[in-house]
């Protein structure tokens, strides 16, 4: 019985809906045929149309005419005239992460605990690294970006991309270098330590670009550097823990490296709709 | 010929491509102004200016309706002379199309809808216009101005409304 109510009320929806679209069908019609009647009695002006396609043709001509240097070059007088103090900083810092490895295997600074704390440290190195990474991109966009754009054909989006890709690879290598370095150190599982050091690497990275994300986040520059201080006091936090670090976790290790990189390319996603939109550009 | 060829022709200068352009979009997109500003000359001016633009940042064209992207233009172009306007004019000047303009004098029926759609709010006559005259879906409308689609909607709902109860009343609810 309920059964053929609800078929019953079904029924009756479709129908009233059926109903009401065709009524404003009807209706909208009405207004169409106004419409239709209104474009009868007006005539395009032929001439004013000619006027722009002539018009059009000129500006294209005067495209067509402008001169392009190759992409080569940009690139070249890019680098040339970009200011290269901080990128120089980053690759010294970036450097320093698989020298401080070595030396410190070498020395036996920390004695028995050695390995941990140095595991520790390649961890909070790289989220370091990427707060300095996220610094550039603030630089970057808060520095006349969009003026630049005009003037060396690299838009907004072009030189953001280049920017993250530079300072993104060099992280990658600085960090691929440590755990490669701390694994043969002290014998640890090379795919374990990727994870342990991966994971806060992007959730570092999630925290900064979300931060700039957002227009207070990229007013204020020590908002990432708290950022920056935070997530290795919650490392240091986990670090305590017996079971955080044992082979029986790595599957939730893993799973949050995955989650992780999902948030990342939303993250950078959303950030280069953004800088599209001219929302990041336009912060005072 | 696609949108998209067009585009790529436009790109390597091609004033073919340009021509069929102008041919396929010109008219409506004048429509568009003429039938929310209520001026012919203004929105001749305006159209114009919404193919310069285009041509302009036509490296930056990343759409894949061109209607849609030339109505976005168009609207936003329409919006700033709604705000020129707005210090210069009063709402009646727009009112007022076709006793100035020898083109429409006489022309009863395109003039009381002309009158009639200026009565609506502003934003619900680019809806309008865009969902009647354009017959464009609603989620092109949400995406053209912006709004969601609820809105969209119910202005849509409510200027249909208005607009029919206006026609209804003689000479547009006008004193004659």
């Amino acid at each position: 019985m309920y059964k053929k109510n609800r078929t019953h009320l079904k029924i009756n929806t479709a129908i009233s809906v059926l109903h009401m679209q065709g009524e404003s069908a009807s209706a909208t019609d009405d207004l169409k045929s106004r419409f239709t009647a209104a474009d009868r009695q007006l005539p395009i002006d032929e001439r004013r149309k000619s006027e722009t396609l002539a018009l059009l043709c000129r500006e294209t001509q005067s495209r067509a005419n402008r001169p392009v240097q190759n992409k080569r070059l940009l690139l070249r007088n890019l680098l040339r005239y970009t200011d290269r103090s901080l990128p120089g900083i980053h690759i010294l810092c970036c450097t320093a992460l698989p020298l401080l490895l070595l030396y410190a295997g070498n020395r036996d600074f920390f004695g028995e605990n050695d390995a941990a704390v140095m595991v520790f440290l390649s961890m909070v190195f790289p989220c370091f690294l990427t707060f300095f990474s996220y610094f550039e991109l603030r630089q970057l966009c808060l520095t006349g970006i969009a003026e630049l754009g005009k003037t060396c054909f690299f838009h907004a989006g072009q030189l953001a991309a280049l920017t993250m890709a530079f300072s993104g690879i060099l992280n990658l290598m600085a960090v691929s270098a440590g755990i490669f370095l701390a694994g043969l150190q002290w014998k640890i599982r090379l795919l374990q330590l990727c994870l342990y050091v991966l994971v806060p690497f992007i959730f570092m990275q999630c925290l900064c670009l979300g931060c700039m994300l957002t227009e207070t986040g990229r007013r204020h520059p020590w908002l990432n550097a708290a950022l920056g201080l935070t997530l290795p006091l919650c490392l240091s936090s986990l670090s305590q823990s017996q079971t955080a670090y044992t082979e029986a976790a790595l599957l939730v290790w893993a799973a949050a490296l995955f989650t992780g990189i999902l948030i990342l390319a939303a993250e950078i996603r959303i950030f280069f709709i953004k800088l599209e939109k001219g929302d990041i550009l336009c912060t005072e | 010929m696609t949108d998209k060829e067009l585009i790529r022709k436009v790109h390597n200068g091609d004033k073919e491509a340009l021509n069929l352009i102008i041919a396929a979009y010109y008219d409506d997109i004048y429509r568009f102004c003429l039938y929310l500003t209520g001026q012919e000359t203004d929105s001749y001016d305006i159209t114009q200016d919404v193919f310069l633009r285009f041509i302009k940042y036509i490296d930056s064209y990343q759409h894949r309706n061109l209607k849609g992207y030339l109505l976005i233009i168009a609207r936003n172009l329409c919006r700033d002379y709604f705000h020129r306007k707005r210090d210069t004019a009063c709402i009646e000047d727009a009112v007022c199309l076709g006793q100035e303009d020898k083109q429409l004098t006489g022309l009863e029926d395109s003039l009381l809808l002309f009158q009639t759609l200026q009565k609506l709010p502003v934003k619900q006559r680019e809806i309008i216009i865009m969902r009647i005259y354009e017959e464009l879906p609603f989620h092109e409308i949400a995406r053209i101005t912006g709004c969601n689609l609820s809105t969209v909607k119910s202005r849509f709902r409510l200027g249909a409304g208005h607009l029919r109860k206006l026609l209804e009343e003689p000479f547009g609810g006008y004193d004659v």
